[in-house]
């Protein structure tokens, strides 16, 4: 009896063994093909180099990394887009935050209707939604129309081919990210804990920032990582609000494929770009971390 | 002219029939554009020259790359008897010797000089790139209509001008057509450079290459003032918006619809004849339905339909031609340089 069971249990484990290597393989197998295969691709293309008359031609070169690195040129457009990220994860983050937290204080149902309303710029296609920023921030949009007609100001202020309209349309679909990072991190603060606060004399605005901010703050900090990510590799919103003039590393790499057709100078900027997003979330990764070990998630 | 179009009825008629078509000797085959083009010459400019010359014809649609790289493919087991493709890509088959000597007919005589691409290509219309402007928002702000290329650095229009990109052709030709007023050309572009960089993006709204966005920026007022194709303004005026084209005073540019009987076509005396038809006054008049400006210089148009296009030996002696085999190979090293010092 003994007997069987143990050897019953060893057949059972042994089968069970490889089950989850088998379950992960699809998703490895979709994960090799659409994201390991193109970026080694892209790696390869960006060691080769490129001639007019001759198109790509293989080689094993740093030449197209120290045109960038070299370049004024590319290095303002890094700054660029470096600085319009930082810039629109911040004002997610600070949006998003109280945001999400009003949210999970609504009754049910309004909860729904304003989360529906929050995440209603994911279901917009972003070149639909871009364009519609487009005519809002216009000289002659509806921004500058009511600034003008309630005399706040006497000439139309610059938004459309702005660094500041890019960050407005970024931060209206990027602040979604944040409400759902901080939302879930809200999920599991403990009500009790902020009715202790309250019944020992803390004030409303107390009771925010000393018991709940410091336990959903990882959950701001994961959605600010999305946030940046995602804001340093737009493509669709830099282009069509920010124009030709204001180029960032996405449209960069876009001319370079597209137009100027020098593959493998855009493959060298596409792994710069994921070179230093990588590296920036690494590390803010490693600084959450390292301070927020500690805090009982 | 238009978008990669894989099965246009003409296409899929030339994959069906193409044994049978050369099994029969009387069939023309002609690589052209699609859309109104294609409407018109299937309708009305190919069905007469069968009757008179007896044979078929079939049409093969698709956009000048398209066929460029067709008539480049089938080298040596030619199937295309004749093409008709923008100038730029037609300089492009001229050197790759895609093209066959043209064997002057009785319209050729008539012809500008601006169509005569060399003795193996020519063009059988002609649209221009000048500048577009708002007539109503010019009037609202009691300016004259602009009249030269230079009106761009006028600081009356600052914020209210926009080119397209470099990327673009009429970008291109803006840059060129500067470069020519400011004492260069094609083989000296700086004083283009200069000027530009100077005295025009400072007034630049923004650098647009897309028409469709070039238009939007029209109509929601963001500009006024721009460099553009007349086909592109008849499109937009189309639509009922107060654009109006000028062709400035020191001249448009021409791009050319260019024509040549491809070298080593099966058909060739056929080729060259249905080359003369289409400079004949007749057809030209047909093909300014289309968009073209004729370039034979015996066509009388209607007054409505000369307005929208180049016509008239005093206004087609005004446009600027641009020898493509040499801005080419220098598109590259331009682009580098509109990058860095014209959109900032």
């Amino acid at each position: 009896m003994d007997q069987t069971l143990e050897s019953r249990d060893r057949t059972l484990r042994r089968r069970t063994r490889f089950t989850p290597l088998w379950l992960s393989l699809p998703a490895l197998a979709l994960y090799g093909v659409l994201l390991a295969v193109p970026l080694a691709m892209t790696l390869v293309l960006s060691v080769n180099l490129y001639d007019q008359t001759r198109g790509v031609i293989p080689a094993l070169s740093a030449a197209n990394y120290a045109s960038v690195l070299g370049d004024p040129y590319f290095q303002r457009i890094f700054l660029r887009t470096l600085r319009i990220a930082l810039i629109t994860t911040v004002v997610a983050a600070l949006i998003g935050t109280p945001e999400a937290w009003i949210l999970s204080r609504l009754a049910p149902r309004w909860r729904a209707a304003c989360l529906l309303t929050v995440l209603g710029p994911l279901f917009i296609s972003v070149v639909v939604r871009t364009l519609g920023w487009t005519i809002l921030l216009g000289r002659t949009g509806l921004i500058n129309q009511a600034l003008l007609g309630v005399d706040l100001l006497d000439r139309p202020v610059e938004l459309l081919f702005t660094e500041t309209g890019i960050v407005i349309a970024l931060v209206h679909v990027l602040v979604p990210f944040v409400v759902i990072a901080v939302w879930t991190a809200l999920q599991r603060v403990d009500p009790a804990s902020e009715r202790a606060a309250l019944s020992l004399g803390a004030s409303g605005r107390m009771v925010f920032f000393r018991i709940v901010l410091p336990q959903i703050v990882p959950g701001v900090l994961s959605g600010s990582v999305i946030v940046f990510s995602l804001a340093a590799s737009a493509f669709a919103t830099p282009a069509l609000i920010g124009g030709r003039r204001l180029k960032v590393v996405a449209t960069t790499i876009y001319d370079e494929f597209l137009t100027t057709l020098d593959w493998p100078l855009g493959a060298a900027i596409s792994v710069l770009l994921v070179v230093s997003v990588v590296a920036i979330v690494l590390l803010w990764n490693r600084l959450v971390e390292r301070r927020y070990a500690a805090v009982p998630g | 002219m238009h978008i990669f179009r894989p099965l246009t009825p003409a296409m899929l008629a030339v994959m069906l029939l193409a044994p049978a078509a050369q099994a029969e000797d009387k069939t023309l085959t002609v690589g052209s554009y699609g859309g109104s083009y294609e409407t018109i010459m299937k309708q009305q400019v190919i069905p007469p020259f069968e009757k008179s010359a007896g044979v078929q014809v079939q049409y093969v649609s698709g956009n000048s790359n398209e066929t460029l790289a067709k008539i480049q493919a089938q080298k040596g087991r030619e199937d295309l008897d004749v093409a008709i493709i923008d100038d730029g890509p037609m300089y492009q088959a001229k050197s790759l010797g895609l093209c066959a000597r043209i064997k002057t007919g009785a319209n050729y005589g008539d012809i500008y000089d601006l169509a005569r691409m060399g003795d193996d290509a020519v063009a059988t219309g002609v649209v221009a790139t000048g500048l577009a402007y708002d007539a109503k928002a010019f009037a609202a702000a009691g300016w004259p209509a602009p009249a030269s290329w230079a009106d761009l650095a006028d600081t009356r229009f600052a914020g209210k001008v926009a080119i397209p990109g470099i990327d673009n052709t009429y970008g291109l030709v803006a840059l060129l057509m500067y470069a020519r007023q400011n004492g260069g050309g094609i083989d000296n572009i700086d004083p283009g450079f200069a000027y530009i960089a100077k005295s025009i993006a400072p007034n630049v709204r923004a650098f647009e290459s897309s028409p469709g966005r070039m238009s939007e920026l029209f109509q929601s007022g963001e500009v006024s003032l721009a460099v553009w194709g007349s086909g592109r303004v008849n499109a937009l005026a189309d639509t009922g918006f107060p654009i109006k084209f000028v062709y400035p005073k020191e001249g448009a540019a021409a791009l050319l619809i260019a024509a040549c009987v491809v070298n080593g076509a099966p058909h060739e005396a056929t080729a060259q004849a249905f080359l003369d038809y289409l400079l004949s006054p007749a057809v030209q008049g047909l093909l300014a339905a289309a968009g073209n400006g004729p370039v034979n210089k015996k066509v009388t148009l209607a007054p409505e339909l000369a307005a929208r296009l180049p016509y008239g030996p005093e206004q087609v002696a005004k446009l600027v031609a641009f020898d493509w085999s040499k801005v080419n190979p220098q598109r590259d090293a331009w682009t580098k340089r509109w990058n860095r010092e014209i959109e900032r």
